[in-house]
């Protein structure tokens, strides 16, 4: 499913690489849990996974796509494979929790009648049914984190990127965002979360890829957060 | 992607941009009136050319005391002269006909000449090459019998020449005016982009195409630029009943200069649109690219 090979990131106005020499081989259908301290390069790792950015050196393979000979013009149908949270949630204010999922399926072409069917599909799967017109404004963190999984989720990806979605979220809130990813990883789905919250980690017992300085400094099956090196 | 969703975007893009896109509207407005009045200014001088010069003839006018023998021997050499390709008498009576007939848009001016002898006689002299006025009329300006030498073209220089001027003031301010509504352009869409930062930020997440993303901006431009141009048209409309059949009612009625005609200004208004829509859907294109980079 994704698989780095040798690869290195070198941002233009530093010195030190954001990554370097990370080899890992992630398949369909895991959980993988990408922890490090700030600056340990994970949002990087994120990026080139998006095609956000490309590699100095090394290869990026997502989905059998070798991402830096994927022209431009293709990154949107290859985007449209993988589903995006973030700590922030990035909704539209002023739109409502069905808007927001809708918007997402009509910007990549989906037919009306399509996002009639599945809007309260997502709205369901992810616990918001009944709350389809209430503006993220009039929602609590997590219940706007659903709503970003649930745009997230409606196009069906193969992979789901999750940037710290619990970042802003009180523990409670955390372990039922945690269950929700959990379903979705269930439906075959693979899974990649950057976090910073041990005690999720710690309980999940998830393959955890750890980053240092840029480089990969654990990769282990059934890990825990604090495992020190 | 559906109608209805392109077409909610774009309106609340509008509603969130409205003052910039009056700026674009008014500089398009501005751009498009003046160009429209140049482009009208050509119609009304090629007219003017077509009236006056499609007969080409310089007129030789014969004094009152003209003899008998003065006026053939004068018949006679211009008939002889190899530059003279044409020659053609035009009796007093004759003239007074003409003029009634090229002037029947102004009765005023033929009642202001009270019969055919206030009119001079005249040969009409058709030159073989018209640029050589110059040698025609120093030979025959001072032939006995002969008042002076018209060349309708000379004449008319001064007013072609103002035309002209027109038209090149009114090409430069429709110059000047059109780069400022470029550049009000480009900053409106840079503030739609602006405005439109985290939408455009969750269309390039979910993967979608760059026609998605661009198509509300070069919307947003088409519809400035459409409002500008019509806008335009208004305003030469308006112009046109305003300033020159009211105003300026009078000179025109002289007939020297013709008026411009509604026909003529609603045949500029396609052009003026057409370009309004072409020149802002363009500028919005090409800001909008710097957005759509992933």
């Amino acid at each position: 499913m994704i698989k780095l090979d040798h690869v290195s990131k070198t941002y233009k106005s530093q010195a030190r690489p954001a990554l370097n020499d990370v080899s890992v081989n992630l398949e369909a259908g895991e959980f993988v849990f990408l922890i490090g301290s700030s600056g340990s390069g994970k949002s990087t790792f994120l990026r080139l996974l998006l095609r956000a950015e490309r590699p100095t050196t090394g290869t990026v393979h997502v989905a059998g796509k070798d991402l830096s000979r994927l022209p431009q013009w293709k990154v949107p149908a290859f985007r449209r494979q993988i589903g995006c949270v973030f700590q922030d949630f990035r909704l539209l204010a002023n739109k409502t929790v069905a808007e927001n999922i809708a918007f997402a399926l009509e910007v990549t072409g989906t037919s009306r009648h399509k996002i009639a069917a599945v809007v309260p599909e997502v709205c369901q799967l992810v616990g918001l049914k009944g709350k389809e017109n209430r503006l993220p404004d009039e929602l609590s963190g997590g219940e706007q984190q659903r709503v970003a999984i649930a745009r997230a989720f409606a196009n069906k990806p193969i992979l789901l990127i999750a940037d710290e979605p619990t970042g802003n979220l009180d523990p409670q809130t955390s372990i039922g965002i945690m269950k929700l990813l959990d379903r979705i990883n269930r439906t075959g789905t693979t899974v990649v979360m950057a976090t910073h919250d041990a005690a999720i980690v710690d309980t999940m017992r998830r393959r955890v890829v750890e980053l240092d300085r840029g480089r990969l400094v654990r990769d282990q099956a059934r890990g825990v957060y604090g495992y020190a090196n | 992607m559906h109608p209805r969703f392109v077409l909610q975007e774009i309106l609340t893009g509008l509603r969130r941009n409205v003052t910039m896109t009056v700026a674009v509207v008014v500089t398009v407005m501005i751009s498009l009136t003046l160009l429209g009045a140049s482009m009208l200014t050509t119609r009304i001088a090629n007219r003017m050319h077509q009236k006056y010069f499609n007969q080409l003839e310089v007129a030789v006018y014969l004094r009152n005391d003209v003899t008998q023998a003065q006026r053939e021997t004068l018949n006679q050499q211009l008939s002889d002269d190899p530059r003279v390709e044409q020659v053609a008498y035009v009796s007093k009576e004759e003239a007074y006909e003409k003029f009634k007939e090229e002037f029947i848009d102004s009765p005023d001016l033929i009642q202001s000449i009270s019969g055919p002898n206030v009119l001079p006689e005249s040969f009409q002299v058709k030159l073989r090459d018209p640029k050589q006025y110059e040698d025609v009329a120093s030979k025959y300006g001072q032939a006995p019998g002969v008042d002076q030498v018209y060349d309708p073209q000379r004449a008319l220089q001064p007013l072609f020449d103002l035309l002209d001027g027109v038209k090149t003031v009114a090409r430069i301010v429709a110059l000047v005016a059109g780069a400022a509504a470029l550049l009000t352009t480009f900053n409106t869409i840079r503030l739609a982009a602006f405005s439109r930062r985290r939408e455009i930020g969750i269309m390039r997440l979910v993967g979608a195409g760059n026609f998605t993303i661009q198509l509300p901006f070069v919307l947003e431009g088409v519809i400035a630029g459409l409002l500008g141009a019509a806008s335009a048209v208004g305003l030469l409309a308006l112009f046109k009943s305003w300033i020159l059949d009211n105003t300026l009612k009078t000179f025109f009625n002289t007939g020297v200069v013709p008026n411009a005609q509604w026909s003529e200004v609603w045949s500029v208004a396609p052009w003026l649109a057409g370009l309004g829509i072409l020149v802002a859907a363009a500028a919005s294109y090409i800001t909008s690219l710097v957005y759509v980079r992933v």
